[in-house]
């Protein structure tokens, strides 16, 4: 098996964050709302992250089939939010 | 606030199921939401628990799948444009249908699942001497790919049947929003069985699609206000699960993950028809 990569990526800085802030509210001190609202914007908005990360990397590979693809997955993931936003009992 | 009790309850089972998320490929809410019920919560303050633990579990994983060669992320765009707008279309057409037909329905697609790759032996992607992984991953405009196995031989693979599989992932994608999961016990399936990918680059790619699904659904709960301080325990077992699964599936061999994978098809199958 080829030697695993170790070195500390910024996902790798994400989970520490949300691993930390994740036992903050855990103990009901003083402004874990604020954390747990941060908490929720983290996993909510890495995927996107992640996606416009793969984009740019097909972007300068030319792929441009991929980002197009990418794009309208952005577009489909916004608007399933919007979907089940509108469907939510006393939206 | 949540007793200790609980505290360690919900840190435990998000830990144990997005360990087995992470190996076998399933988001594991279809596991953890109906174990909480059981336990006494209510299905509207678990869900959010699950998708919770399951973007955790997919943020851990994903961390680890994009220093390797498993994900296949061409692959997982691809076929989750078609899940997120049959997802979409489920909670659409979720209205109209009698939820317990539904959960039947899922049930036996997750056995059905379960016994198509339990029963299969032998695999189909096998090391090519003298492959090179520069010649055939990560390749512009291309599905096909290839993948390092637990001795570091270089396995390529070809993406069949991608108009069907397209198809499929709509379907599982429908079924996903019919039923608030986020879809990785039929994702898996079918990207090992009907798009002949191998079963744990299979497994990695949807642990990537159902990170998507999964903050696409807790930004819906967010936005309903039924996000509270108990996602936290899930967010942490689902992290440490989701982080160990990763790091061990690589190492073992596909024909076990494909078991492991069976095993659990066929518990979340159970679980589903039997529980009320």
């Amino acid at each position: 098996m080829t030697a695993p990569d170790r070195r500390f990526s910024a996902g790798d800085l994400v989970a520490v964050v949300l691993g930390v802030g994740s036992i903050v509210v855990m103990t009901g001190t003083t402004g874990s709302n604020v954390v747990l609202a941060a908490l929720v914007v983290v996993l909510v908005a890495w995927p996107a992250a992640l996606l416009a990360m793969l984009m740019w990397r097909w972007i300068r590979q030319g792929d441009r089939r991929f980002v197009a693809a990418t794009t309208v997955l952005f577009i489909v993931a916004i608007g399933a939010v919007l979907v089940s936003r509108w469907l939510a009992p006393g939206s | 606030m949540l007793e200790l009790g609980d505290l360690v309850a919900i840190i435990a089972l998000s830990g144990a199921t997005a360990m087995l998320g992470a190996i076998g490929g399933i988001g594991g809410a279809v596991i953890l939401v109906p174990v909480l019920v059981l336990l006494g919560w209510s299905p509207l303050d678990a869900a959010p628990l699950g998708m919770a633990m399951v973007a955790a579990s997919a943020l851990a994983a994903t961390v680890v799948h994009t220093r390797g060669t498993l994900a296949n992320h061409r692959l997982g765009v691809t076929m989750e444009i078609a899940a997120s707008l049959g997802a979409a279309a489920g909670a659409l057409v979720s209205i109209l249908i009698a939820p317990r037909a539904l959960v039947v329905v899922l049930g036996v697609a997750a056995i059905v699942s379960a016994l198509v790759g339990g029963t299969r032996t032998g695999q189909r992607n096998l090391p090519v001497d003298g492959a090179r992984m520069t010649d055939h991953h990560d390749q512009r405009g291309r599905l096909d790919s290839a993948y390092s196995d637990e001795k570091g031989r270089v396995i390529p693979y070809r993406v069949h049947r991608v108009p069907l599989g397209v198809a499929l992932m709509g379907l599982a994608g429908t079924i996903a929003g019919m039923t608030g999961s986020s879809g990785g016990y039929i994702k898996t399936p079918v990207m090992s069985e009907v798009l002949h990918v191998p079963v744990k680059v299979a497994a990695a790619t949807t642990v990537f699609m159902v990170g998507i699904t999964a903050s696409v659904s807790l930004a819906v709960y967010a936005l309903q206000g039924r996000v509270t301080a108990a996602i936290a325990p899930a967010i942490l077992g689902g992290l440490l699960g989701g982080r160990f699964g990763a790091r061990v599936q690589p190492r073992l061999p596909a024909p076990l993950v494909r078991r492991v994978l069976s095993v659990a098809l066929f518990a979340i199958g159970l679980i589903v028809v039997v529980s009320p």
